[in-house]
This record gives C-alpha cells, structure tokens and sequence, in this order.
C-alpha cells in the first residue's frame, strides 16, 4: 500500500465518522422510554433465590405479592388480595381472598394454589435460599378454601408483628411456569422440609434441580412475574430491560402505586464510574438516578444549566452506616481488643462523624446513635450521640490498660502474659470509594491516639463470610431498613452469632434476647415501642457497633418527567409513576 | 503442548491453594437484611455444590505429603475443621511429620475430570470450563459473551495500526533528515510514553464533557436502547461508532508509535547492505529502492509483532475497558479475581498460554512463507 | 575487557550523547527527590523555636518532646503543627505529609481556588503561601504534590527493584543455557535418576513440611513472605544438590561409567515458554489477591516474570560468543566455566543487557501505574502516582488529579525509554 492510497484512506474513514457522528447526533433515544442509572448490575433475578438488592426493586415492577407497602402512610396494601386479611383471635391464622381480576401472562387466573406452591417453593430445603428461608419458618402450612379456589388461609406458629409483613418482600411466582409437573402439590409443607423424606424422593429433587438451574437467575425467556413490566432483555455488563406488557390487568387501574406503568420501557443502565454517570448526565443520555455518589451530587446541584433540566433532591433514608468490632474474637488470629466497653467506647470517640460528613457525604447525612433510626417513632431520644474526642479517648484506654510502654508509638497491654500492641485491620467492601476515604480519616485519626489500623478492602462475598465467620477485627458497611417494624433477632440475638449468622459483634445474653423475643412477639404497638427503646439502651451501653451516619438518597431526575414522589422507603422513587412531561 | 500442560498445572495448582472456600458464593448470601436460624441449611447447600463441582475429590493423580497426614484428608471442606486438624497432626505427629509419603490416587482427581470431563462436567477438551463460582453459569457462557467487544478492538486496532505506521514508518525511512521525519518521530516516541490510563481519563476528559468539547459519548459501546432487532453488522457498526472512537485511539496510539519506530529502524538496517548499494548502482530511486528491496527483507520483525496481539484478545483490556466501561473480557477479569471465580480465572490463562503458542506458530509458518532461510531451518527442525 | 571498562564506555558516550546526558539527569532528580522526600514533603516543621526551646521535629525519630513547662508534644499530631505560636519556625516547602488529611481544604481544591485555614481564634483565613496545597488537593483533603514526591520512591524502586531481581534471574539461566548448550554439561546416569527422584523430596521439605509455616506467611504477605519462599527454595536448592552430590559419588564409586547430558538449554526455554505463556497482568492481579497487597511482594513478582526478555537475550548473545577463538583459548588454558562466564563473555553482553533492562523499567513502572490505577493488587495506605489518578478517575473535573501525576508517570516512563533507545544506538 503505498503512502498515498493511505492517506486517502484515512481521509474517507474521516469522512465516514463524521458523517456517522452526525446521523447519530439527530437521533434522540425513543419517547416514553425511561432510562435508570444502576451502579451494579443484580447477581440475578431469580424469583426466590436472588439476594441482591437490585432485585428487590425490580420486582416492584416484574412481580406482584399479595400485600405491598403504601409507600405515603407508610402501612400495609392488599395488592393480590381484595383486602388485608382476616386475623383469628389467636393470632395463628390469617384469611386471604385473591382478587378476580388476575391472571398471569398465559391467561390462566391467579388462584390459590399458587400461593401455595410459593410458600413450599420458598421453604423447601433443597431451594438454594438459606439465607432467606428464616423469614417462612413463621409459616405453618396454607390451607386452601374447599369451596373457593381464591381463599385460602395462612397458618402461622407464633403471633408476630411480622406475620403480614412478610408478605410484601416476597412475590407470588406462578406454579404452571416454575412446576409444570406439579411436583410440589403432591408433597405436603411439612414433607418438603423433613430431609430424610427429601433424600428418597427423586421428583422434588427434579423440581429443585430445575428450579436452582442457572437459567432461571439470568435468562429474560424463564423470568416470569404477575406485575406490569416483563424483562425483555439482559445485555450483560450494559442494561437490563423492563417492557410494559401489553394487556395486563392493570391497565385500567389508577388506583395505587403498584397498578400503575406509564413508561413503555424502562432501561436500567449499568455505569460503575462515577465520573462517567456525571457526563452521562450532563450529556441528558439519563432520566434517573438515585445513587449518584455524594461528591458528584454536590456539583451537580451548584451547576445552573444542570439544574435547569433535572430535578436534584436529597432524601432521608432508613439506611445506616456503621462499624462491627469483634468482641469474641479467637484470640489466635484476631487479637482481644474490642473485648472491653471501654475500648468500645473509645474506638467510637476516635471516629471523626463530622468530617467524614464532610468530606465523603457532603454535610448531607445526620448521625446515627443507636440501631434504629433516628426518623422512626421507636427511636429511644435519650441517647446522645458521642462525640469525637481523642483527650477523652486516650484516658478511657489507659482506665483500660492500653498504654503506650516501649515507645514505638504503639499502645500495648500485656493480655495473658504477652504482650498485645494495638493495631488490627478494618474490613471495607472494595466496590466503593466511600469506604476507603472513611477508613482512611479513621486510621489517621486513630494514628494520633498511637493506635495503628490496616486498611483491607474486600470483596462483597468475601467480605460478608469474613464477618459471619467472626474473622475481622473492625468490619465497616451498611446495613439497609424499612419501615417495617424491626425483627432484631437476626443481628442481635446470641444464636445468631453462634451459627454464624448475622450477629458480627457477638453482643447479647440472656436478657438482651429475651428483650428480642418480647418485642417479636408483643402485637401491641405502644407496648412494643416501649420495649424496642429499652433494647436500644442496652446496644447503646454495650457500643458493639460504631454507628456512623444515615445514609441519604441521592435523588436526581430529568424534569422530562412528572409525577415525582420520592419516598424514605427503597427504592426512593418508583419508575412506574412517572410520567412523560407532554 | 507441554507448555499448555504445565502452564493448566501451575494455575490449577495456584488456585487451588487460594484460601477461601470456593463454594460460599454459590450459596445465596442475602445482600441486606437477612438472617440465619440454622448453619444447617447453609451446610446442605454447600455439600450439594461441592458434589456438583467435584470439590469433593482429591486435587491431583498424587500427591507427596507428610507420613502423619491420612490420606483422605481433602475430603473434609470445613476450613476451621481442617485447621483444627492440621493443628492436631503438628502436636501429635512427631517424626512422622519429616517423613515423605507417597500416595497415588487415579484418575478420580480434580484435575483430571478438568481435563477430561467426568462427574458431570465435559472437561476442557470438550469445551466446557466449569461452572463460574460466583456467576453460577459455565465459564464458557461468559467468556462468549464478553469476548466480542475485546476482539473486536483488538483486531480493529492493530488493522488500523498497520494501515497507518507502516507508510508512515516507510515515509521516515524515506527522508530520514526531512523536518516531517524529525518532528513526527519525536512526536511518536512521547507518544509511546504516555500511558493508556492517562490517555483514556484525558480523551475523557476532553472530548465527553459538555464542559469542554462534547463530541462523544462518555461510556458504553452502544446507544442505550440497544440495537433494533433487525440490524445487519454495518448499521450496527454505525450505531456504535460514536461509542467506539475514543477507546479506539486508547488502544491504537502506543502501537502506531511502536510499529512506525520497528519499521523504520529495520529498513535502516537493510539500506547499508550490499545488495541495497548495488541497487542503488542500478539508478534506482530511493522509494523504489524501499519498495522494491527493502521492505522485502524488513518485514520480520513486523509478523513477530503482529502475532504478539493474540494473546491479548483473550484478557483484554483492564485500564481501557474499566475508563470506558466497555463490557470485555478485562473488566470479566479482574471481577473474577477479586471475587474469587477461580473456574473463570483458570480458563483465561489456559486460553491466553494457547493464544501465545497459537501465535508462535503463526509467526514461524508467516516467517517461513516468507523467508526462504527460515522455510529451510524450519524443515530441518521437524 | 571487563565490567570497569563498561564503565568508561558508558562514560564517555555519556559525553558524547547529550540526550543521553539529559535523560540521565532527569532521572537524578527523581532518585534526589526520593532521598530528601521526607525533608521537601513533610508536617513538621524542619526547625522550630516552641516556649523557647529549639526542635528540629522532621529529623527526630522520638514521638514525643516534653517542654520545661511540662506541656507534651507528641510528633504524630498531623495538620496540628501548622496551628501551634512558633517563635519562630522553617517549614518544609512542601508543608504536608502524603497522608495528611486537611478538612478545611476539602474536598478536592483546586491550585487555583482559595485555600483556607482555621486560625488559633478558631477563625477560618487565608492559608498562608508557605503551607499552600501547591498542586491542590484530593477528596479527602491530602497534598497532591507531597503525594507526588513521596510517590517518586514507589514508582522508582519498583522499577529499579525488579529489574534488578530480573537481571540476576536472567542473566544467570541465559547465560547458562546458551553457554552450556544442551550437550556439554555431563552427569552419571544414577545421578540423573538421583536428580529426577530428588524433585519431590525436596518440594516434599521445602514446601510441604513447611506449610503452616508459609500459610501462615500468606496471611502475614510483605517481606516475611518473601524470606520464608526464599527459605524454601533455598531448601529445595540444597536438598536437590545433596541427592545429585550422593548420586555422583555413588557413580563414582560404582565405577559406572555411562552418562548422559543435561540439557541446559532445553530446561531455560521451556521455562521461558511456560512464563511468557502465562499472562503477566493477570498472574500479579491474582498472586496479590491470594496474599496481602504489598509493594515488596508486587516487585517480586514483576522480577520473576519479566527476567525472560533478558535471559533469551544473554542466551543468543552467549551462543555466538562462546564459539570465539578468545573464548576457546580461554578454555584451552583451563579457565574454570564460571570464570570464562563472567569475566569474559558477560562483559560483551552487557550493554545489550543494559538496554533491555531500561525498557523494563519502564515496563515495570506502568504496570505498578496501572495497578495502583485500578485499585487492584496495591496497598490503599501508600499514596503513589496512580494512586492519585486513580481519584481523578472518579471526578474528571478536578483536572490537577490528572494533570500532574499522569505527567510524572510519562516522564519517568519516557526517560527509561529514551535512555533504552540511545544506548540502543551506541552498540
């Protein structure tokens, strides 16, 4: 090829990009289509097994459940059901009727028997849920009205406040499209979770095999659901696709937030760059976001052409930020620092809240005291938050014995005849910079009260089995809440530390989970508020955790849209009730 | 081959040894929220994966360990069990424990149902690579998937490459004292120092943000809506064109600057030959003489470079996939490795060792056709 | 010839060379910039008159000063020196610590903006010229340019480092294989079995015995880890050289006389073919997944990993030379193999040696770059170049995250490729 025919080359491929820029400039993504911005894509979507959070709220949209939450009063709706259920005196059994009008995507309606086969599915031990099984173990069995296939009855074991609650986290999945064999209606609730009768049957572990297969995680053809939009596409590692159907029952339904769909299409978009999101942004290529990260949301709200087209709202959340330190460690791998209140106590004073405020969330988020949120009524006022103080700090740790004795600027404390330094690692989920600007503020302030701390950025996975194996020192994340009134069994109560459960600290004893059981089982409400802000006393005396901040929702939308409502609850805002600016 | 043997041995055995119990990604761990009553179940869960993926059997045809350690030992998966044990054979195994032992254990190994399939798995010769741990999809799923775009650039880049140093290199050759040659070489070589990661955040920087020059979309590699359903290869090609510049400047600069110097200098190296001088006697011009002679004989070095770029189809391109999240196999890569998706990681090197050779071979049969000396050592060889 | 003469080779091209000469000056700036870092780049202050008394806080390796009044100075106080009623005091010029987080001038100052500072009267000012962030600052409020100058160190001994690990590594086994061929080296036919037996011995001692040892050593990562491999191979190195001596002499004993070669050259190549198979970005990502992220351990591994572009080198080079009548009468007046190696062949070689190691020092340099760009396999606590990229990925308008570090990154690469590619010339 000679340098000429080069040249011209170059010139006309030039020519071809330019002209292409051009066409593509004058094409402007379609109406009525939503595009969301996601910061991760979901692991899956499976109906029963898939854990993320992302899924959570596009089931919102794909699924229906038999109650859901009202998003403004924050209580209950009957969504499949015609209306809340009908409570025998007891508190055990709890009546349902599904509402006529349904049907799933074959036309066949929606009965029963599929609530039916959702329980077993979700309680069935071969069902790869173990992490979720814990919220249907309240579950008895569902007896199913003789005469009318729409009614059936919840059985329960125990009164909880939770008993209905339930209900709105987990959808109903049609048992025609996930059992074809109707392998489940032949076994009862109680056989499904009894392993020796699981090991003889082959057919439900057909059923199970089927079911866990990865097809049902990922692959848009086997998602089903009862709600308005269908996933239509995955584009790995780009977006996902949510397309209203066509004739759903919703459709001339304007009466609550779950029956309405007023964009065609809804695209969540995948960008894992900040910086990136921001220009996507700038550019209107976005409709949607709520978790811009802080620092970008700030520039975004001071940028006047910015503001002229998108709507920018911060929103509280019930989410908080917080610090786990190991109180039982082994003592081999894991040195026992945390093991005294008074350390405890100190740790929390050497957290500098209001420059991280600053500096990682822009003064946009409030101090968290206790584990409930300071927004909810069970909050116990009482409590005041401490303070950072490293004076304060330094003579609770020498009360406790750490001092600083062979001057390498290290405190030490002989434990057992050895001599322990003070330093240990802090766990941090690598996904976000957020956590490594905290955890590196803490480790300089930490360094001024001679105390040294390793930054170990880990993997979601790994960094949750390394909390619920006991195996950190100091293990910084954030845990997500909703209005529903808390269970703390799950992060509280002694077993669940033992089983390697979600108990990091390894706080409690006899008193602290008798407190839990009262509050669990109390369907007062009065009585239960009571209890809960004598529970949060107790956490707050015992300093398992540093509790860090609230986390607040980083709401931004294109004023193309209308019909905006943004909510404490996740996700914040429903995509569904927007609406296109005529 | 033995070096794809070795190479498939020494990953194997590195991941194996990774700590860290493979199969707790595969049980769904709750995202928020979230409780456990009972290990119990998380256990049952956990034996079914390890059955499903072999984890069950021993690593290798043998092993070589210490006379105090039974022979079963890889069937115990509970780490703080294995600890406990391995504690135990410390204090109680004596001498036992400096004394070798050899044990061999068949067929029945991991490794060998890798290779070879069995146990459910078809082993790599058929294709199948495993199930990924964390995204629960076989590794080969994935792979297809997120190969396209990162073959696509690597190809497309080193095409434009070519195209545009190689005349540009001949062009230096040429006039080697012109102010063009002196200028665009200096030009090149800092070119060839700027690193990928600058250039992208710049490019970035520069020419996506309103609040410079917006020409082109920040990131992705196509319109948001996807293509429409019906689109043939050259519209979707134009659809994405926008998307593709920048990260086709990213990948493209540095191998301009380094093919345009390797051509030049080895024309330079064959002008002083005789065979050049005689030419030159002849009365030939000088672009004829580099046309004609040089560029014949200049020739191998750039085939050695070319066949070089195989192996980086397989890994792409971490820095320039991660600054334009372009959905490739780097950004696939370096998620598997920090969530410990060994199947996945293992696949990659066995398929970059196999591009490497494959590019050996490639180069050598290129060269052959070429140089009729190399055709000549070369059948001596085999 | 020998390596003192090398010596005054490179001298005198260095005057003659003056792009050469300018190269090699910029790369003295940044190992000068290393060895003063904690002197330009500190917030201590170098001298200062406090209550009366004189300290010199940045040269002390004491943590704390108590003054005749009993008041404590502890040094680890950070940003705190700056607030202190000095008599009078010298700052460093550039007054701040890599790690140092100002709150006030946060988040991300540009050079350009003004920069504050709370007064004793708990008012916020002007910062004053001395204590100003010359090149802004990051999210959190720390120096870009003390970042930079303590980042030089990183950047510089991950190249030199390494390299030099690679030069060792490299030269010995090229030099081995292309001078010993495959058909010089002889060994006794039981002492062949003895070597092939010995292998999983020694992995069986070095690496099996030893392994709560070394797991252990994993979880610790760094220098421990490395010393404790280094134990290992040491101990597979003795343990295959002990069966091998046993062999010979039993050989000898028994009076066999049957040998057969060891082929030197086969064993290197198939190594090197076995490592540049492997993919070099993805082996560290990995390798540094499994231990603890440290500098030492990332070094290491480059070294290991690129000594092949070298060994393949000395090998040719090695080849061509040995068959040389000076080295056959080097041989012929019973030179021993080791002498004739390096007094009289490695010479020649070198500078094609030198050559390639300054284009892996530039090698070396962008991938510790992109590594800490990327966030992947590097300790978080160590400020670096890419580091600092690494936040300009997150907020592109902040262009002095960019600007300046991304500049220091294409200086150092451009100045090993500039010294590679004139000395390349010099032949």
């Amino acid at each position: 090829m000679s340098s000429f025919k080069t040249m011209n080359f170059i010139k006309y491929s030039l020519l071809l990009i330019i002209t292409a820029l051009v066409v593509n400039g004058c094409k402007k993504h379609q109406n009525n289509t939503l595009v969301v911005h996601i910061l991760h894509e979901p692991e899956d979507l499976h109906p029963t097994n898939g854990t993320s959070a992302l899924r959570a709220e596009i089931n919102l949209y794909t699924q229906l459940s038999l109650l859901k939450i009202d998003y403004n009063t924050s209580e209950l709706l009957p969504c499949m059901a015609k209306a809340l259920p009908i409570v025998s005196e007891d508190g055990l059994n709890y009546t349902y009727e599904i509402k006529d009008e349904l049907y799933w995507d074959d036309k066949t309606p929606v009965t029963a028997a599929d609530v039916a086969f959702t329980t077993k599915a979700n309680k069935c031990l071969l069902t790869n849920n173990p992490a979720l099984k814990q919220n249907w173990d309240n579950v008895k069995d569902i007896v199913i009205d003789a005469k009318n296939s729409k009614k059936f009855t919840v059985e329960m074991n125990h009164p909880n406040a939770l008993n209905t609650w339930f209900w709105t986290d987990f959808p109903i999945i049609e048992e025609a499209f996930f059992d074809k064999h109707k392998t489940l209606s032949t076994c009862t609730t109680a056989q499904l979770i009894d392993s020796t009768f699981l090991k003889k049957n082959k057919a439900v572990k057909i059923w199970a095999d089927e079911f866990n297969s990865p097809k049902y995680y990922n692959n848009p053809e086997f998602m089903n659901g009862g709600g308005p939009y269908k996933v239509t596409k995955w584009d790995k590692g780009v977006s996902i696709t949510l397309e209203k159907k066509k004739d759903h029952w919703t459709k001339n339904c304007e009466e609550h937030w779950f029956c309405k769909a007023y964009a065609d299409k809804i695209i969540l978009k995948l960008n894992t760059n900040n910086a990136s999101t921001l220009l996507e942004f700038k550019n209107g290529l976005m409709d949607v976001s709520t978790n811009i990260d802080y620092a970008s949301f700030s520039e975004l709200e001071t940028d006047k052409t910015f503001t002229d087209k998108y709507i920018t709202k911060l929103a509280d959340t019930y989410n908080y930020t917080y610090i786990a330190m190991n109180m039982k460690p082994d003592g081999k791998t894991h040195q026992p620092l945390f093991t005294d209140v008074l350390v405890r106590r100190a740790m929390a004073m050497l957290v500098p809240y209001d420059q991280i405020n600053k500096l990682v969330y822009g003064n946009h988020c409030k101090r968290m005291i206790s584990p409930i949120s300071p927004l909810k009524k069970e909050f116990n006022t009482n409590l005041k938050p401490i303070e950072y103080n490293i004076q304060q700090a330094q003579a609770l740790l020498k009360q406790a014995g750490w001092e600083d004795t062979d001057g390498d600027q290290i405190l030490d404390k002989v434990i057992d005849g050895e001599k322990v330094k003070f330093q240990f690692s802090i766990n941090f989920i690598n996904a976000q910079k957020q956590w490594e600007d905290i955890a590196k503020q803490i480790a300089e302030s930490m360094q001024k009260a001679n105390i040294f701390v390793q930054l170990n950025p880990m993997e979601f996975n790994g960094f949750v089995s390394a909390a619920m194996s006991h195996d950190f020192d100091m293990s910084m994340s954030a845990w997500q809440s909703s209005v529903q009134p808390e269970d703390f069994s799950q992060l509280w109560k002694t077993t669940s530390w033992s089983t390697n459960g979600f108990n990091f600290t390894g706080f409690g004893n006899t008193r602290s989970d008798a407190l839990i059981d009262s509050i669990n089982n109390c369907v007062q409400e009065s009585k239960r508020i009571e209890l809960t802000k004598q529970f949060q006393q107790l956490v707050y005396q015992e300093q398992p955790y540093i509790f860090l901040l609230t986390q607040a929702r980083r709401v931004v939308v294109s004023k193309k849209w209308t019909n905006l409502e943004i909510y404490t609850e996740y996700p914040g805002v429903l995509l569904n009730t927007l609406k296109l600016n005529d | 081959m033995p070096t794809l043997v070795a190479v498939t041995i020494i990953s194997f055995m590195l991941l194996s040894s990774a700590p860290g119990d493979p199969v707790n990604s595969m049980v769904s761990v709750s995202n928020s929220g979230g409780g456990l009553k009972s290990s119990n179940d998380i256990e049952i869960q956990k034996n079914y994966w390890r059955k499903q993926l072999g984890l069950n059997l021993p690593l290798f045809y043998f092993s070589i360990h210490k006379l105090s350690e039974p022979d079963t030992l890889y069937k115990i998966s509970n780490e703080a069990q294995l600890q406990q044990i391995n504690e135990r054979i410390k204090i109680t195994g004596g001498y036992k424990n400096y004394i070798p032992k050899f044990v061999w254990y068949g067929f029945h190994n991991q490794y060998h149902r890798w290779l070879f399939g069995g146990n459910g798995s078809k082993g790599i010769i058929r294709g199948d690579f495993g199930l990924s741990y964390s995204k629960k999809v076989p590794v080969m799923e994935i792979i297809t998937d997120k190969i396209g775009w990162s073959l696509f650039f690597s190809l497309l880049s080193i095409i434009l490459a070519y195209a545009i140093s190689i005349p540009l290199g001949i062009k230096i050759a040429e006039q080697p004292t012109s102010s063009f040659s002196r200028v665009s070489q200096t030009f090149l070589f800092l070119l060839y120092s700027v690193p990928a990661f600058f250039m992208g955040v710049l490019l970035l920087m520069l020419f996506a943000n309103p609040d410079v020059i917006s020409i082109f979309p920040p990131s992705g590699i196509k319109p948001t809506e996807g293509y429409s359903d019906s689109a043939s290869f050259l519209e979707k090609l134009i659809d994405s064109l926008p998307y593709i510049v920048l990260p086709l400047i990213c990948y493209t600069y540095s191998s301009i600057a380094f093919i345009t110097r390797l051509t030049t200098t080895s024309i330079n190296e064959q002008l002083p030959l005789d065979y050049i001088k005689t030419a030159k006697a002849k009365g030939l011009s000088n672009r004829q003489l580099i046309y004609k002679h040089a560029l014949k004989n200049s020739v191998l070095p750039l085939i050695t470079v070319f066949t070089s770029v195989f192996p980086s189809i397989v890994g792409g391109s971490v820095i320039i996939e991660s600054i334009f999240t372009i959905p490739g196999m780097g950004l696939e890569t370096v998620r598997s490795i920090t969530s410990q998706d060994y199947p996945f990681v293992i696949a990659l090197i066995t398929l970059s060792a196999c591009m490497t050779i494959l590019s050996y071979l490639i180069a050598d049969i290129l060269n052959a056709w070429i140089d009729p000396r190399v055709r000549k050592s070369l059948s001596n060889k085999f | 010839m020998n390596i003192l003469d090398t010596y005054h080779t490179i001298k005198q091209t260095l005057s003659r060379n003056r792009a050469l000469r300018r190269a090699c000056q910029v790369f003295c700036v940044f190992v000068v910039v290393v060895i003063l870092a904690p002197f330009i780049a500190n917030d201590k202050p170098l001298v200062c008159k406090y209550q009366g008394q004189l300290l010199f806080p940045a040269f002390s390796w004491k943590q704390k000063v108590v003054l005749p009044n009993q008041e404590i100075i502890h040094y680890n106080i950070g940003r705190e020196w700056k607030l202190k009623d000095y008599d009078f005091a010298i700052f460093a010029p550039c007054a701040y610590s890599p790690n140092t987080i100002d709150a006030d001038n946060a988040p991300r100052k540009s050079p350009f903006e003004r920069q504050i500072i709370e007064s004793s009267n708990k008012q916020l000012v002007s910062l004053p010229l001395k204590f100003r962030h010359w090149l802004g600052t990051t999210q959190n409020g720390t120096d870009v340019l003390s970042g930079i100058i303590h980042g030089t160190k990183i950047s510089l001994s991950v190249g030199i480092f390494s390299m030099l690990i690679a030069a060792l590594l490299g030269i010995g086994l090229g030099a081995s294989a292309g001078y010993f061929g495959n058909n010089t080296l002889k060994i006794g036919y039981l002492q062949s079995i003895f070597l092939i037996i010995s292998i999983g011995i020694a992995w069986f001692y070095g690496f099996e015995v030893r392994d709560s040892m070394l797991s252990n050593a994993f979880l610790q990562g760094g220098i421990y880890l490395i010393i404790q491999l280094f134990l290992s191979f040491c101990i597979c190195g003795f343990i295959i050289y002990l069966f091998s001596f046993i062999g010979k002499r039993i050989d000898s004993k028994l009076k066999l006389t049957k040998t057969i070669y060891l082929p030197v050259d086969t064993i290197v190549s198939r190594l090197i073919e076995i490592l540049n198979a492997i993919p070099a970005l993805l082996l560290i990502i990995t390798l540094s997944a499994i231990t603890k992220p440290s500098y030492t351990v990332l070094i290491c591994i480059i070294g290991f990993l690129s000594w092949t572009n070298i060994a393949r080198l000395t090998r040719t080079e090695f080849q061509k030379t040995k068959q040389l009548d000076y080295i056959t009468s080097c041989k012929a007046i019973g030179m021993s193999n080791f002498r004739v190696m390096f007094k009289h062949i490695l010479p020649n070689v070198f500078p094609l040696i030198l050559v390639q190691l300054a284009f892996g020092m530039a090698g070396a340099v962008l991938v510790e770059a992109s590594l800490s760009f990327i966030g992947v396999g590097v300790p978080l606590d160590t400020v670096t170049w890419g580091s600092l990229l690494n936040e300009a990925h997150d907020h592109f308008s902040s262009w002095w995250l960019v600007l300046f570090p991304g500049l220091c990154v294409f200086t150092l690469i451009y100045i090993y490729n500039k010294i590679g590619a004139e000395l390349s010339k010099i032949k």
